[in-house]
């Protein structure tokens, strides 16, 4: 078994770890939250959001459903779907304005 | 030789039962295209969208945003602390996830009532119908959650899971994630994105 296969993790460093992801988390919500009072482009507020969104789903699916450990088809699949969606909502929008 | 102890190997099998899965690629399927044609129907009706947006519970929404993910990292305490075989501490984490999406529910019942009582149903228009249709499908689905919960909680008080068999565990945590998951692209695409 390959050195890299193996990820040393004993549960009290697991809980470390998952609260730290829950407070980026939570700091990410709050500061895409703060973006829809400023007074900025739509394009760009939406552009930043999107990178968010892909960003806070990539966090959950790794770390929070635990696939970065598991299947890589399915993490493939659940990452897949937030860039997919991100994606046409942000084309949508763009071809709106 | 401890940290080899102490590793978990990387494979290819899935946190839960594999039906769980395809029952979520079913969900995450639907709520695309409620996502898509909200995002579609918004660019073909710019002003209405612009004029409902105005009058959205932002604070609301980040409130329920905050509590759903709060929900998520307990039912990770959850898993955690099952799989060190510490079967009550893993109801009591189960028991604060329900508590975070018990903030959830009455937020979001309390959002709905103040909208309701604003004149906005249904029927006022376009956005509002969007609006009340994949807020409220979401809304089920967390109350729909919150039912595996508990009978999860439920089983591992009565001892129903142990280290090495805890599959009902990561069965409920991965349709909780789902949920939350969801939220987290419905938060920006309704409450962000003007």
């Amino acid at each position: 078994m390959s050195e890299e296969c193996l990820l040393i993790e004993p549960s009290a460093q697991k809980v470390r770890y998952a609260t730290k992801i829950w407070l980026l988390l939570m700091f990410a919500t709050v500061f895409a939250a703060g973006l829809s009072f400023l007074a900025i482009d739509g394009l760009l507020i939406t552009l930043i959001t999107i990178v968010i969104l892909i960003v806070k789903g990539q966090l959950i699916v790794d770390h929070f459903m635990g696939l970065r450990t598991s299947s890589a088809f399915w993490r493939a699949v659940m990452s897949a779907y937030c860039v997919v969606i991100g994606s046409v909502v942000l084309v949508v929008y763009w071809l709106g304005k | 030789m401890k940290q080899i102890l102490n590793a978990e190997i990387r494979t290819d099998s899935l946190p839960g039962d594999f039906a769980i899965w395809i029952f979520i690629l079913a969900e995450l399927g639907v709520f695309s295209i409620f996502f898509i044609a909200y995002a579609v129907v918004r660019m073909l009706n710019p002003e209405m969208f612009a004029e409902g947006y105005l009058h959205l519970n932002r604070a609301a929404g980040l409130i329920n945003t905050l509590a759903l993910i709060t929900s998520s990292y307990f039912v990770v305490r959850a898993v955690i602390a099952i799989k060190t075989g510490e079967e009550k501490r893993c109801c009591l984490w189960l028991n604060w996830a329900m508590v975070a999406a018990m903030v959830y529910v009455v937020v979001k019942l309390w959002e709905y009532t103040l909208s309701f009582q604003a004149g906005y149903t249904l029927h006022t228009n376009t956005f509002y119908m969007f609006y009340y249709l994949l807020t409220f499908f979401h809304f089920a689905h967390v109350l729909l959650g919150m039912v595996i919960l508990f009978a999860v909680a439920r089983k591992a008080k009565q001892g129903g899971y142990t280290s090495e068999e805890h599959r009902g565990v990561e069965t409920g945590a991965s349709y909780w994630h789902m949920v939350d998951l969801l939220w987290i692209i419905l938060f920006p695409l309704v409450y962000v994105i003007h």
